[in-house]
């Protein structure tokens, strides 16, 4: 009894540090095809199309991203230098409006996802930076669609998705600095704020049809 | 011998967990001494070259137009932005309800192919031999066996065809594709967005195509509006997702027309 607890111990310690490395060394092409698989999978129950479920669908896939987006990063690549001049609050409180904005208005349109092919073309990694370079099938046409991923403690992290050659990060950062330049920090916060109530109020009447 | 695998079980799960919660959080030691440089790889995913020179604030310069005019440019956007919401897009909507799919991509793929004289001229242009001639056999194949461009057999045929893009060629593309910048930004009434360069691409593709030496002036204006309705009806949801999602949609749409400029002009 003894030995085979041992062993027991000893192949689930095996396993342990099996589990740790694999999640640490798995490339990032490897990070965006499952990061993309669970979300497929995720959208095939249907509760997106379903007016009843549809919110608890969103925070589900709000949740998921969380395993692969670095908000923060995304967010701090969209503000760029500013971000150095804010301080942890600020940074954090925008991250997180920041954030809402960008789920609200992107993640309802995974709704019109209907089994398009997703080709991997190729990876780049040097040091802690990667892209991915993808092609999305839709129909007769191709879609380009890359990432850009950044190692966060040994895990690749997805922080910018460039579709058709506009960047999500650098289309937000045009945006960003004209408002950074005029007003501050909370002036910025106040306007997405203002953007997600608006995206919100939107989205209800939309339901509520 | 079931406790030890479920033993086993449990530490695999305990550590995975522990794995998953400690790797996505964000060091802030890490974004703290983040010197904002210009990425390794631009967009298409091509090596930057020089990366001590470009920072995150002065992106290459090529891609860049300034914007002089942004009054007139504005006032223009708000006034097709509003012809957006109150005439196209209810037309396209209506249009895409009564008309199925399938026709809709006929008529997308006839519009295409009758555009061929300005990618064939233009290919040639920028010295794209090998894109040229792909124009021209896909044009010849389609017209043929595509009833007159409807149907597009000459993509069915995937083996046959060589990977190459059938995308977009057009004059303000040759002009960038020979070093010319692209000048102010500026927006058209109902043309939308463009440049100096493209404007000037615009005028010289219109001594190309056919409906220019075909059509009169009012068949021309349907001809136009036909084949924007068409598009727009196949594709509804680009211009509300940018919109809706930006704070300010000017420079949202800006940066998007520049940013595709530049990689059609790329590739």
């Amino acid at each position: 009894m003894r030995k085979t607890l041992f062993s027991t111990i000893v192949t689930a310690l095996l396993l342990l540090g099996f589990s740790a490395s694999a999640l640490a060394a798995e490339s990032p092409r490897k990070r965006v095809e499952e990061g993309v698989g669970e979300i497929v999978e995720l959208l095939k129950d249907g509760r997106l199309q379903d007016n009843d479920k549809r919110e608890a669908a969103l925070e589900d896939i709000s949740k998921l991203s969380d395993k692969y987006f670095d908000y923060k990063y995304l967010a701090m690549m969209a503000v760029g230098r500013p971000w150095l001049e804010m301080d942890d609050n600020t940074r954090d409180e925008l991250t997180k409006v920041f954030r809402k904005v960008l789920e609200l208005n992107y993640l309802p349109k995974l709704e019109g996802y209907s089994g398009q092919k997703i080709n991997y073309v190729k990876e780049m990694v040097r040091g802690d930076k990667a892209m991915v370079i993808t092609e999305v099938i839709d129909k007769d046409k191709k879609i380009s669609v890359n990432y850009r991923l950044v190692k966060m403690n040994g895990v690749w992290m997805v922080y910018d998705i460039i579709a058709e050659g506009i960047s999500l990060v650098k289309n937000y950062r045009t945006q960003f600095a004209e408002i950074l330049h005029d007003g501050d920090a909370q002036t910025l916060i106040e306007k997405l704020r203002q953007k997600a109530k608006e995206l919100e109020a939107a989205q209800r009447a939309e339901n509520g049809n | 011998m079931r406790l030890q695998f479920i033993l086993a079980f449990a530490i695999v799960l305990f550590a995975a967990s522990t794995a998953l919660a400690s790797g996505p959080t964000c060091p802030s030691e890490q974004l703290a001494q983040y010197n904002f440089k210009e990425d390794i790889w631009d967009d298409s995913g091509n090596l930057v070259e020089d990366d001590s020179a470009a920072s995150m604030d002065q992106p290459a310069a090529k891609d860049l137009a300034s914007d002089p005019f942004e009054g007139w440019n504005r006032f223009w956007f708000q006034f097709n932005d509003s012809l957006y919401y109150g005439l196209f897009k209810p037309i396209a909507k209506g249009y895409g309800y009564v008309v199925p799919e399938k026709l809709r991509l006929n008529f997308r793929n006839f519009f295409h192919n009758l555009l061929f004289p300005v990618r064939f001229v233009n290919c040639l242009l920028q010295g794209k031999f090998q894109g040229a001639g792909l124009n021209m056999s896909r044009f010849m194949v389609n017209t043929v066996f595509g009833v007159g461009g409807l149907g597009d057999p000459a993509s069915a045929h995937k083996k046959a065809r060589p990977e190459i893009a059938d995308g977009k060629e057009d004059f303000g593309q040759t002009l960038g594709h020979w070093g010319i910048g692209n000048g102010p930004y500026l927006v058209w009434p109902i043309m939308g967005p463009s440049t100096v360069r493209d404007t000037a691409g615009f005028a010289g593709d219109y001594f190309v195509s056919v409906d220019t030496y075909v059509l009169n002036f009012w068949q021309a204006i349907g001809y136009f509006a036909f084949g924007r309705v068409n598009y727009l009806s196949l594709n509804l949801d680009q211009y509300d997702t940018l919109k809706q999602g930006a704070i300010d949609p000017y420079q949202a749409f800006k940066d998007a027309y520049l940013r595709l400029r530049a990689k059609q002009v790329a590739e």
